[in-house]
């Protein structure tokens, strides 16, 4: 939630595309209201952001199916007034006011159970997965992470739910290829080998053999090569770069480190470690290299403290600290 | 993990040692499961360490309870959400359903949008669902909810403003 102090000048704006907004919506608006907003969009840039900040919310709406939305909504509302009635928490929601304001809503969240329950397969922190699917493709997942596979006469679509996965198409003349869907968009490709990675509004896609065909949820397409790798948003899709020696490596259960920033390598690292791991900033600059095993974080950190001068402090069995000696 | 925007080694190990046990307790009364007040109470901490530059050390307790409240409302809210999300898919028939891979994907925009609109009065939020998942008219709506097309608009206007800011 964007916390931010609007100058009256801000708030103007937003209640000048709201005007159009409104005045638009309304069942009642003629040519000339439409063409008398969009001069006004033309007439300078903010007020076309500030127009299309609104067209998001609108965007937002319109994926949702109207029946199941409303139903959603009303139950989960029933539910909640249920919940007030209970003591423990008729103080607590008092406060959904001050802590919503304060910008601590739910973004951010780490764990979605949901996505575990509506996934084919998942796993488990620290953990990996190797499955064949119906039709012979393999899939492979990396830990924390969630698929769900959808294959039939027209389809071989993988929802990537969270998480990471390498997949190698099996090649099936006159079949579908297979499409990896994440929130941004989705990489296809008809055979060959390639890893999609759900990232904080970005996806990442390498390809190891054959190439791949890269769809933003806008509609902008791409092609990526065996041998590079990418990043894309719903929109825009970055420059491809050469694919790195340790990129792909955690199929075989270990990060490939090569001068790689001591920051970078907690950060990676700790994706396999229940909890948290954390670097202390001063620490972040110095650099590593190494092959570290993925499956026992422990046994990764404490080779640490042999080729740096660095401490492992561990709180509690989830809560590492990486410190000067 | 940005460098510079975190709190030292040694305080967060300070706040940990002080704040864990009793963080932990607090919510296992209010979520009576020990291991989500186990995940809160981690989530509770990773927000302080990752918005937090200098922490005064007076102040942690009210701050880690500031959050872990808001956590708690959230963690009520959607699971209430994902009940109701199930509940509504398992009375579809299947053809009308989301296919199987949008499923996810409808749920956490319903999330998103419950998170924009809880702020707003019942009445204003009716109204403005009724406009935006039916597409109905201002007129449409007044008339259902048996008010003028005037109040609509200012439930819109509301509805709208409070969108622009949250997003």
């Amino acid at each position: 939630m964007r916390q931010q102090a609007a100058t009256p000048d801000e708030n103007m704006l937003r209640d000048l595309a709201v005007g159009w907004k409104v005045r638009l919506q309304s069942g009642a608006a003629s040519s000339t209201d439409w063409e008398a907003c969009q001069r006004w969009q033309n007439a300078d840039p903010a007020h076309a952001r500030a127009w299309e900040r609104l067209h998001g919310i609108t965007h937002l709406f319109s994926q949702l199916p109207a029946q199941l939305a409303r139903s959603t909504l009303a139950h989960a509302d029933r539910d909640t007034t249920r919940q007030q009635r209970r003591s423990v928490l008729k103080s607590l929601l008092l406060v959904t006011g001050t802590a919503g304001a304060a910008g601590l809503g739910w973004s951010g969240y780490r764990w979605l159970p949901w996505q575990d329950l509506v996934a084919d397969y998942s796993t488990a922190i620290g953990k990996q997965l190797r499955v064949t699917l119906a039709d012979t493709s393999q899939v492979t997942l990396n830990t924390r992470s969630a698929i769900q596979v959808t294959l039939d006469t027209w389809r071989r679509d993988i929802a990537l739910l969270r998480g990471e996965i390498l997949v190698r198409v099996a090649a099936a003349i006159g079949s579908a290829p297979l499409r990896v869907i994440t929130a941004q968009g989705a990489v296809q490709a008809q055979s060959g080998r390639f890893a999609v990675q759900r990232g904080d509004g970005l996806t990442r896609v390498a390809v190891y053999e054959g190439h791949a065909e890269i769809i933003c949820e806008d509609g902008t397409r791409g092609h990526l090569q065996a041998g590079q790798r990418v990043c894309f948003s719903s929109h825009h899709i970055e420059t491809a770069v050469p694919l790195a020696d340790g990129d792909g490596a955690w199929v075989d259960g270990v990060i490939v480190a090569q001068g790689m920033r001591l920051a970078d390598f907690v950060s990676e690292l700790g994706r396999y470690h229940f909890g948290l791991i954390q670097c202390a900033p001063a620490l972040a600059e110095l650099r590593i290299s190494g092959v570290f095993p993925v499956a026992d974080t422990d046994h990764a950190l404490d080779s640490l403290t042999r080729v740096l001068p660095v401490a492992v402090h561990r709180h509690t069995r989830y809560w590492v600290t990486v410190t000067a000696a | 993990m940005p460098a510079g925007h975190v709190l030292g080694a040694d305080q967060i190990n300070t706040l940990y040692r002080n704040h864990h046990a009793w963080l932990c307790g607090w919510l296992q009364t209010r979520l009576r499961s020990r291991q989500d007040a186990a995940d809160l109470a981690q989530d509770t901490f990773v927000r302080v360490i990752e918005k937090s530059d200098v922490l005064v050390v007076s102040e942690a307790k009210a701050l880690l309870t500031t959050i872990a409240k808001g956590l708690v409302v959230d963690h009520f809210r959607r699971a209430a959400l994902e009940r109701a999300y199930l509940a509504a898919l398992a009375v579809m028939p299947p053809a009308q359903a989301p296919s199987p891979e949008a499923r996810a994907l409808v749920l956490e925009t319903l999330v998103t949008v419950d998170r924009l609109l809880r702020r707003l009065p019942s009445k204003v939020r009716q109204a403005f669902l009724l406009a935006q998942l039916d597409g109905r008219s201002y007129a449409d709506i007044a008339a259902e909810m048996q008010l003028s097309v005037r109040t609509v608009q200012h439930y819109m206007t509301q509805a709208w403003r409070l969108c622009y800011d949250a997003v």
